[in-house]
């Protein structure tokens, strides 16, 4: 929930708008959650019975509600996109919070859905009875599908406590103590309501059977006892008590449901009067339990959001002297597109190596290592490539992967052609003196080989460097940059200054170097041992 | 990566069987009203065996993923979905009761097959409403998903309608219905072609298949076009990339030999089963299929990649970090307006303060040891070179956002990305999210 606390765009919907459409909207989806897991319930319940009874009636029944399931959950998945966009607009934070507190657990959700709606298609569409199997599919398939309530009931019951966020990022679990069995309990509570529900609605019209109408008032009776048993107990377990009016609101409803209770064991038989009384009095339980579940999550969320509201407006205004160079910086990056080497070069290397390439960059100051001055270098073409692609280790050149090989050459041929970054090497005009030369080969083999190896290739301890020595046989650089290499040394590397040699013995030290790259010196001794001098 | 599998799945779903296949199921149906054959006879069955299999498919996956979009990016990148919930509540929000329309036209076909046998008048009528909800839905989504690469007008005149009439509106509407008449067609035919129909009324049906294929790749190789000389170059440059990615960026011959392939195989689909060509035609089903599949997963992922460093141009970096954010947090500082960071108590760790800069920064796209692994990126980089890097990372990698942070901020990162790159630093959260924990 990093930075989410300022969401500056305006919101589209007043609060009270936007909850109201909310409430409505969930309560639709609501209804064919309940009756896709009623039927989930009831097809796995009325195969095992059907199994085991010779009762006509009973047999087959688990194809009629796999029949109606597919028409629950497609509209329970489909309705339920309208509260999930409501709840991110006017909830945003607390829910994209909880939601982002259990991400994993609630993005499998998609995946454990796809599964029971699969397996309960192969339920439907099966061609033989295997018993065992379908037990084993159905099992699996139900649990799979109480997977995704059980997210939501979990999501749901973090988003309204706002004060156990900070405890469940440090467990790492979605809900630390009380508010588990809460969780608990909320969830038992919609699959009991699922049973009574479903078991209502095939009551009032499905059913097309005397018989099994008789049983899903069983249901509806057993459902409404397990109801009150657990809504006691999930009601208790609210957090902080609920106020007078929820309590009020909930009495109608406990009021209504033992009515509906007293009607259905009292009739055996259906008249149509009755089933109307069932159907009245369901939907005054129904709808003030979901005002409850409403008020209840309002009085957390909606002092919050204002609070949000007026954090985002603040920011909003603390935002407001930079807009303008924000829009700037915005439209200038959309003028550049990177694809020619000028754009390329002045956006990616310039800022080190400079405009002209000579290793001033605005930024080449702050680095140990300099940046190379591209105009004094002489590199061979795989060389080249092989900086560009991996970068050089110990120093800031990056790994120029993110390029196309074929933006990577047009960048190879702006080196070359504009910047000076060239192949071929200059050598002195005047050949050096014998005697420096002699002095010059001396110094290398007893001091420069060490790290740059007999062969100029690096040695085991030079290449061990960060950065590591260059192999001088694919590249070089110019006398005159050479020269001031030898003098100076090389900052923020191994390589140290040989100001106290004569200056004609650098000279002919760094002629001689660059004999590697030309391809005419021939090692004169063996390679030095790792960690000589 | 998540969101893109989630996404890519639904819109194959969503174009090729939602949209596609039930306009050619309708397509199909008034043809064969036109000609006569009667309700029960082969070709009735046919149809309704490609109903079955279409229901089956959208509502079990399509559906499902569809919804699964709002828990991927809301899990992962909730600000942005808020934001973007902000400007289009309400496209999204009709864009649902389309969509609760669709399924309830969808579940009326599938319920009530035999009755409509026998009114066929209204059959055909469920078809032309599906297929007007589908276009409907389409119209919508391209609006609001159009705008994330061409924000046209809205900067100055923040509104909804000059958001969702954006410039790629157009081209980008018709490549996707173009795209889903090819993926319908490949699809319709692939279930026409199985063996055990009766070979008649095939061959009589590839015809029109072969004629709405054909036209409707012509129509997506314009419209594509057409869409990409109206998105900024900016944008498009990267579009090869985003294709092969940095495992085949050495080779981007690939990328234009793949897609013409694709595009040959569905263009000789297409005039096959134009000449009723039954055996050959099922050859080519499944690589067609394959092919439009590829195209519909392109395009997203496109449209998806191309975008960076923004995630809404002109308003959020894919970092979740405001435009005009990166200015504010260059004086304040990132983490002075981290709600959790603040009401975090705990001794200051520069590990801990660096993983929370990281996840502020870099989460959205990089992850240490999985994909875009930060940890091959800064491997051997001298920490003063990480430091210089982070100041120009929108320069130097033209898809990557700003460092958002104070200098001060900037040096916890490089200190903590060069100990990532040399071992020394782990990141052990396995949510972004949990590093910020008191």
């Amino acid at each position: 929930m990093t930075r989410l606390t300022d969401i500056v765009l305006p919101p589209p919907i007043s609060i009270g708008w936007l909850h109201g459409l909310l409430s409505f909207t969930f309560a639709l989806h609501f209804l064919f959650v309940l009756l896709t897991l009623g039927t989930a319930f009831f097809a796995t319940v009325y195969y095992v019975v059907g199994q085991w009874t010779s009762a006509d009636w009973l047999r087959h029944w688990d194809r009629d509600f796999l029949e109606w399931f597919f028409a629950h959950k497609s509209l329970a998945i489909v309705l339920g996109v309208g509260p999930i966009l409501l709840m991110q607009v006017g909830n945003s934070i607390p829910f994209l919070t909880a939601v982002n507190l259990v991400a994993p657990l609630w993005m499998l959700i998609i995946v454990c859905l796809i599964g029971a709606l699969a397996l309960y298609e192969w339920q439907h569409r099966r061609k033989r009875e295997r018993r065992w199997l379908f037990l084993l599919v159905s099992t699996v398939a139900l649990f799979l599908l109480v997977y995704v309530p059980a997210t939501f009931v979990a999501v749901l019951t973090s988003t309204e406590r706002p004060g156990i966020w900070a405890a469940a990022m440090k467990l790492g679990s979605a809900l630390p103590g009380p508010a588990t069995l809460h969780w608990a309990l909320r969830l038992l509570h919609v699959l009991g309501a699922s049973v009574l529900v479903t078991a209502a609605v095939h009551y009032l019209g499905v059913a097309r059977n005397e018989d099994r109408r008789r049983h899903m008032l069983g249901w509806m009776a057993g459902g409404l006892a397990f109801q009150f048993v657990g809504g006691v107990g999930l009601y208790a377990s609210v957090r902080p008590p609920p106020a007078v009016l929820p309590t009020v609101i909930v009495a109608i409803g406990v009021a209504a449901a033992g009515l509906l209770g007293f009607v259905t064991s009292l009739w055996r038989t259906n008249p149509r009067p009755a089933r109307v009384l069932v159907g009245l009095l369901l939907s005054l339980v129904l709808i003030p339990m979901l005002m409850t579940r409403q008020i209840l999550q309002d009085r957390v969320l909606l002092p919050l959001v204002q609070d949000l509201r007026e954090n985002a407006v603040l920011h909003s205004s603390a935002l407001a002297p930079y807009r303008g160079a924000a829009q700037a910086a915005f439209a200038a990056t959309l003028a550049v597109p990177y694809n020619n080497a000028l754009a390329i070069y002045t956006r990616s290397c310039s800022f080190c190596h400079g405009a002209v390439g000579n290793g001033q960059g605005d930024s080449a100051g702050e680095l140990v290592v300099r940046p190379e001055n591209l105009t004094e270098i002489r590199l061979t073409q795989d060389k080249l490539h092989e900086i560009l692609r991996e970068g050089v280790r110990g120093s800031a050149m990056p790994v120029f992967d993110f390029y196309l090989k074929d933006e990577i050459a047009l960048l190879r041929g702006f080196l070359r052609e504009k910047v000076g970054l060239r192949e071929p090497v200059e050598v002195a005009a005047r050949p050096q003196p014998a005697a420096a030369t002699g002095a010059a080969k001396q110094l290398f083999d007893g001091t420069c080989s060490v790290c740059h190896g007999s062969d100029g290739r690096g040695s085991a301890t030079g290449l061990a460097f960060a950065p590591p020595v260059p192999d001088l046989t694919r590249l070089s650089v110019t006398p005159a940059y050479g020269f001031a290499v030898v003098s100076e040394g090389y900052p923020g590397t191994m390589m140290r200054s040989f100001a106290s040699e004569p200056e004609e013995v650098r000279h002919a030290a760094v002629a001689l170097i660059q004999e590697f790259y030309l391809g005419r010196r021939v090692p004169v001794s063996e390679p030095q041992p790792d960690g000589g001098t | 990566m998540v969101i893109g599998t989630n996404a890519i799945t639904h819109m194959v779903i969503a174009q090729g069987v939602a949209v596609g296949l039930f306009s050619t199921l309708g397509l199909l149906d008034w043809y064969g009203l036109r000609r006569g054959y009667g309700t029960g006879d082969a070709w009735d069955a046919m149809l309704k065996r490609l109903l079955t299999f279409s229901a089956v498919v959208a509502s079990v996956a399509g559906a499902v993923t569809g919804a699964g979009i709002w828990f991927t990016i809301g899990s992962l990148a909730p600000r942005a979905t808020a934001s973007m919930l902000r400007v289009f509540l309400w496209p999204w929000f009709i864009e649902w009761l389309v969509f609760v329309v669709e399924a309830v036209l969808l579940i009326a076909l599938y319920f009530a097959w035999d009755w409509l046998g026998r009114h066929r008048l209204m059959r055909s009528l469920l078809f032309i409403a599906y297929g007007l909800s589908a276009f409907f839905s389409a119209f919508l989504i391209t609006g609001i998903i159009g705008f994330m690469l061409t924000v046209g007008n809205w900067p100055e005149h923040p509104t909804l309608a000059t958001a969702f009439f954006n410039p790629s509106f157009a081209p980008q509407l018709l490549a996707r219905l173009a795209i889903a008449g090819v993926a319908g067609s490949v699809i319709g035919m692939g279930v026409l072609l199985l063996p055990g129909h009766e070979r008649e009324p095939q061959a009589a049906a590839l015809g029109p298949f072969g004629a709405i294929l054909l036209v409707c790749l012509l129509v997506f190789a314009g419209a594509v076009t057409w869409y990409f000389s109206v998105v900024p170059d900016f944008y498009t440059t990267r579009t090869v990339f985003a294709v092969l990615t940095q495992h085949l960026s050495s080779t981007p011959l690939l990328f234009y030999a793949a897609n013409a392939l694709a595009a040959l195989l569905l263009l000789a689909a297409a005039l096959l089963a134009l000449a009723r060509r039954v055996r050959p035609s099922r050859w080519l089903v499944v690589p067609g299929l394959i092919a439009a599949i590829a195209f519909i997963a392109e395009m997203e992922r496109v449209r998806e990649f191309i975008r960076g460093p923004y995630l809404m141009p002109s308003h959020m970096y894919v970092s979740e970090v405001l435009l005009p954010e990166r200015f504010l947090n260059a004086g304040r500082g990132m983490l002075a307006g981290d709600y959790w960071y603040q009401r975090a108590r705990r001794t200051p760790d520069l590990d801990q303060t660096g993983v929370e800069l990281f996840n502020g920064n870099c989460a959205t796209c990089h992850t240490v040891g999985g994909i875009n692994n930060m940890r091959t990126r800064v491997a051997g980089r001298s920490q003063d070179g990480i430091r210089v890097l982070l100041d120009h990372t929108h320069e130097l990698v033209s898809f990557m956002p700003p460092f958002s942070g104070s200098p001060k901020e900037a040096d916890i990162m490089a200190r903590v990305l060069y100990r990532l790159g040399q071992g020394q630093a782990q990141l052990k959260s396995h949510s972004r999210m949990l590093a910020g924990a008191p």
